[in-house]
């Protein structure tokens, strides 16, 4: 039995990113591509999705110039590779308040938001520190921060300050603070509904990028190398490892159900379809009776 | 040099919105006077500094000159009524007004390449392309 199927949409990518800032330590290692993403979870009764990515319209310049973040994809766009539009999300859980994770709210008009307070309240304090101390508070939009305040203010905001369970039916939320942002979340979904749960799989957010964070990409944990955290974290190295531990735990240290969406090999673990440039659908598992979204 | 200016500016707009985003969502008020008492600080800082620097003369100059004034006259919104001022219905819909005006101005005011941003790119993910 199998309550929600599970999309990742890519809707950007950047095709040339240095290995060592996915990979701490990966020096010297080349360029790989990284795709930005978010990830749909869909039920018989809800459309909830992990992260809404960053709106063009502010950045996307300057990400294509500087960065090289190309062919951006506005949400009903990507949605619709699912057969979904923006309008159908009733809940969106923000894993952390960087501008390709929080920056597109305005986007999902039905849906209730969740995050974690301590993000908000460290991105406050970040932005208070001194300049010279700004790398602290970097990828934060004070607009997101006012986007957010005003789904506050309509009640469509939910501040986590703690571990969740069955925050919708099957889907628990858990905290790993002072780790790539000041409190992160990572998405537990348990698609059986049970607990314990012989389905459990796990939505990283940015705690993992890439399977070398998980140790590499076979089958259990227990066959592979060290995990090795993500190049770039504002919080401990220490936690962002416990964490990756954390969620390979929830999950019996089956590799493949811990989901990085900045992961390009995800394309080649899962069925999926690439739609254009920037614009692709991984199918990570399917309800019941759900039929595929690849054809 | 205006970039400290500016940067200076965003900064506080992003408190001040963070500020709305926790009391409106419910968070405890008197932590986040502590938040006010400090964006309250920083902000008379940098008026005294861009005051005092007559040399700025450009239209971005005067784009962030403006919006450091808009900030301080939301402080003083805030500072006057707190509690009530950040959640009441009257007031949180000029609240968040002026903060979108105030972003909208400094948006268009920026200028990436000589380090006028309202995103810092340089720890996020995006920063390690080459």
């Amino acid at each position: 039995m199998a309550d929600y199927s599970i999309w990742v949409l890519e809707y950007a990518s950047q095709p040339k990113t240095e290995t060592g800032s996915i990979v701490y330590g990966a020096y010297n290692q080349g360029f790989r591509a990284m795709p930005y993403a978010y990830v749909v979870l869909q039920s018989k009764d809800h459309v909830a999705m992990v992260d809404v990515g960053h709106n063009h319209s502010d950045f996307g310049e300057t990400l294509a110039v500087r960065y090289g973040v190309e062919h951006w994809h506005g949400p009903r766009e990507a949605l619709a590779l699912c057969g979904l539009r923006p309008e159908d999300v009733d809940t969106v859980f923000i894993t952390h308040a960087h501008f390709d994770h929080f920056g597109n709210v305005e986007a999902f008009p039905n849906a209730h938001f969740y995050i974690a307070e301590q993000e908000i309240e460290k991105s406050i304090w970040a932005l208070a520190l001194p300049e010279r101390l700004q790398v602290i508070a970097s990828a934060i939009d004070p607009g997101d921060l006012a986007r957010g305040a005003v789904l506050a203010r309509q009640g469509r905001l939910t501040l986590v300050t703690s571990d969740m369970a069955n925050v919708l039916p099957g889907i628990d939320l858990h905290l790993a603070p002072d780790t790539h942002s000041f409190a992160s979340l990572w998405v537990e979904l348990r698609n059986d509904r049970k607990q314990p749960s012989e389905d459990v799989w796990v939505l990283a957010g940015d705690l993992v990028y890439a399977y070398e964070n998980l140790g590499g990409t076979g089958a259990t944990a227990g066959n592979g190398e060290p995990y090795l955290p993500i190049g770039f974290a504002i919080g401990s190295q220490t936690n962002l490892l416990l964490a990756t531990e954390a969620m390979l735990q929830a999950v019996g240290h089956e590799r493949r159900r811990v989901v990085p969406v900045h992961e390009d090999r995800l394309k080649q673990v899962f069925p999926s379809r690439v739609k254009a440039p920037g614009l692709a659908i991984s199918e990570i598992c399917l309800a019941d009776g759900v039929s595929s979204r690849l054809s | 040099m205006l970039q400290p200016h500016y940067n200076g500016a965003v900064r506080l707009l992003g408190q001040m919105a963070g500020l709305l985003l926790l009391a409106n969502a419910g968070s405890d008020l008197d932590r986040q006077r502590g938040h006010l008492r400090v964006a309250q600080i920083q902000w008379r800082e940098l008026l005294d500094a861009i005051e005092s620097d007559l040399a700025f003369r450009s239209r971005t100059a005067a784009a962030v000159s403006g919006s450091i004034k808009r900030i301080g006259a939301l402080l003083e919104r805030l500072e006057s009524r707190f509690a009530r001022s950040l959640t009441d219905e009257g007031e949180l819909p000029h609240l968040l007004g002026e903060l979108a005006a105030i972003r909208r101005l400094l948006q268009e005011a920026s200028c990436p390449q000589h380090g006028l941003a309202i995103v810092d790119f340089t720890g996020a993910c995006c920063a390690g392309a080459h």
